[in-house]
């Protein structure tokens, strides 16, 4: 198991304003998942998404991640567990404007204080491995959105994770990106990567091995794929 | 962190070009600023150590003693009296008339050139007893001394013709550089000096030499007594004038430098706060991938560190030039050089304080939500 929820609550606003996003999910997501989290916006899949990504913490329940209970983590302790253990992607790429693809993919592993040598080998090699080896040097401004979200995904990578969250990955791509950009997540899980992704995408949620369905802050329906499992 | 200033401040380039125009303009002034004062205080020092068992005899005025000689006159007689006291060293003591040919740029300063006239063969009481080249005394009423910013100012060597207020004066000696005034000084003979600038049986002071050293204080006093018209300054009280003059610039100059240096640190914190403004979403995104509060924190102060230093930096030659342009000297002084960078660092840490408090405050969420 790399990450769990027990009775997961988390409540914004007081009295007649309070609103419950998650109201008591309870999720397991196991070494080598492929998870895809599916529901109508505002289920509460994107806030389940920051409590699985240590950026939010919940009104009441526990999130388990490789043992540790985040909940009971202070913030220095959660920036360390993102750094070292979650790799994001986001929708948007969220590259650094002003570095070229190289840099991007460097800079967890700056802050994570490898050396300069050792980054750039291992970023050198997570760029080969997403098919960028030709755009080492380009600037996110000079790359299409697909080339983008391939340089999140060696970003993601770059410490090791051993969970990648990817809020909508494809939402901002055309489909023949978006397709390269699933196959890659998908040979990411094959090669023994756990990802937890959110999507809106029926098409996607059907490659995935686990769809977990949310309505109301709630999950709804878990269901397994045997599909991708077999062809993998 | 230093790579990822420096790429953010190449990145945007308009507004990084403009943040450091506006340290440098501010800085510049900083450094002309604090260069002027440092000179003119080393100066004023300098005049101040060569008095020393000496005493200058002025005409008593309201705001006491000048410091520079010059402003006022007395009567040559009056000047004759006060030498023939006893006590006066008579050899080395002499009336000077002080006279302004090219006035100063900079206000209240010492003119750039100006006329010293000094009583035949008394020039050295006016100089010290310094190494001169060429002759040390003045023989003929046509020839001049030259101080060596006088000597610059009229590109003159040994034996040239030089023109003050349409008479031709010859280049007789050349002094080393001594202080200001001195520096200024073209040496002529005091009743050449009165008649060329029209002060008939006048002059400005009476630079008195005491027989004895531990005297001086005791000869102002007889001055005094003598004509109460007259004020006598020693060295000391010279000192204490001066300082209490230079105080109160310095208070004037600092209120101005400090000024400039927190108009540098407005201009670098509103850049810098808007940066953080526009970057919210930026900074999100290192935050959501594991950069620390402290990490946030680097970049934006050293970032707002690299610009102020760079312009800090830049500044420093400008100044220089500008000085030469405006005050046509090459004024620097290396440990102004080192203030001036370390005042750079301390404005460029100051002004990323705040911006850098409000970046490493952005929830990882930031990334996520304005998608």
């Amino acid at each position: 198991m790399i990450i769990q929820t027990k009775n997961l609550w988390k409540t914004y606003g007081s009295g007649d304003t309070q609103v419950n996003a998650l109201r008591g999910v309870d999720l397991t997501v196991n070494k080598g998942d492929f998870l895809a989290l599916v529901g109508p916006s505002g289920c509460g899949k994107s806030t389940l998404l920051h409590m699985l990504g240590a950026m939010d913490t919940p009104s009441r329940g526990e999130i388990m991640l490789e043992g540790r209970e985040l909940g009971k983590l202070g913030e220095g302790q959660l920036t360390d567990v993102r750094l070292e253990r979650l790799g994001f992607i986001f929708q948007t790429f969220n590259l650094v404007p002003t570095l070229n693809a190289l840099e991007n993919v460097m800079l967890p592993m700056k802050f994570a204080g490898i050396s300069r040598r050792e980054a750039k080998q291992k970023a050198l090699c997570l760029l080969d491995m997403v098919g960028l080896k030709e755009r080492t040097r380009h600037l996110p401004a000079q790359m299409s959105g697909g080339q983008r979200q391939r340089v999140a995904i060696a970003r993601a990578l770059a410490n090791d994770p051993a969970l990648i969250l990817a809020d909508e990955p494809t939402g901002n791509l055309d489909s023949e990106n978006s397709e390269k950009i699933m196959e890659l997540l998908q040979n990411l899980n094959r090669k023994g990567r756990t990802i937890v992704m959110v999507t809106h995408n029926p098409e996607l949620a059907e490659r995935v091995n686990r769809v977990v369905y949310m309505k109301d802050g709630q999950l709804a329906e878990l269901q397994r794929n045997t599909k991708d499992i077999q062809s993998a | 962190m230093i790579e990822l200033a420096i790429k953010n401040i190449w990145g945007r380039k308009t507004r990084s070009v403009l943040t450091i125009m506006g340290v440098i303009v501010a800085m510049q002034l900083y450094i002309i600023l604090s260069t002027i004062m440092g000179s003119y205080e080393k100066d004023v020092q300098k005049q101040i150590s060569n008095m020393a068992g000496r005493v200058i005899v002025q005409l008593k005025t309201e705001s006491g003693a000048s410091f520079l000689p010059g402003s006022n006159v007395i009567k040559e007689s009056d000047a004759k009296e006060v030498m023939g006291l006893q006590g006066v060293d008579n050899e080395r003591s002499t009336p000077v008339l002080i006279q302004a040919i090219v006035p100063s740029k900079v206000p209240n300063a010492p003119p750039t050139v100006m006329a010293a006239g000094i009583e035949k063969g008394k020039e050295e009481a006016y100089f010290g007893n310094v190494e001169v080249d060429g002759e040390s005394k003045i023989s003929k009423s046509s020839d001049v001394i030259l101080g060596a910013g006088a000597k610059e100012f009229y590109k003159a060597k040994l034996g040239d013709s030089i023109t003050v207020r349409d008479d031709k004066f010859t280049v007789v000696g050349i002094l080393p550089e001594i202080n200001s005034q001195i520096d200024a000084s073209v040496v002529m003979n005091l009743a050449t000096a009165q008649e060329i600038f029209v002060r008939p049986s006048l002059v400005s002071s009476v630079m008195l030499t005491a027989t004895q050293v531990d005297k001086v204080v005791e000869l102002a006093k007889k001055v005094t007594e003598l004509n109460p018209k007259l004020t006598a300054s020693t060295s000391e009280s010279m000192k204490k004038s001066a300082d209490e003059m230079l105080e109160g610039q310095r208070r004037f100059f600092a209120m101005i430098n400090n000024t400039v240096v927190a108009v540098a640190a407005f201009i670098v914190m509103i850049v810098m706060v808007m940066a953080v403004f526009e970057r919210r979403k930026e900074i999100g995104t290192l935050k959501a991938i594991g950069a620390s509060r402290a990490k946030i924190l680097g970049i934006i102060v050293t970032e707002s560190l690299t610009l102020s230093l760079i312009g800090g930096v830049m500044a420093l030659p400008i100044s220089v030039l500008l000085i030469r342009l405006v005050f046509g000297g090459w004024l620097f002084d290396t440990s102004q050089w080192g203030q001036t960078i370390a005042v750079a660092v301390g404005l460029g840490i100051f002004a990323g304080l705040w911006p850098a408090w409000s970046a490493q405050r952005v929830n990882p969420l930031e990334s996520l939500r304005y998608e």
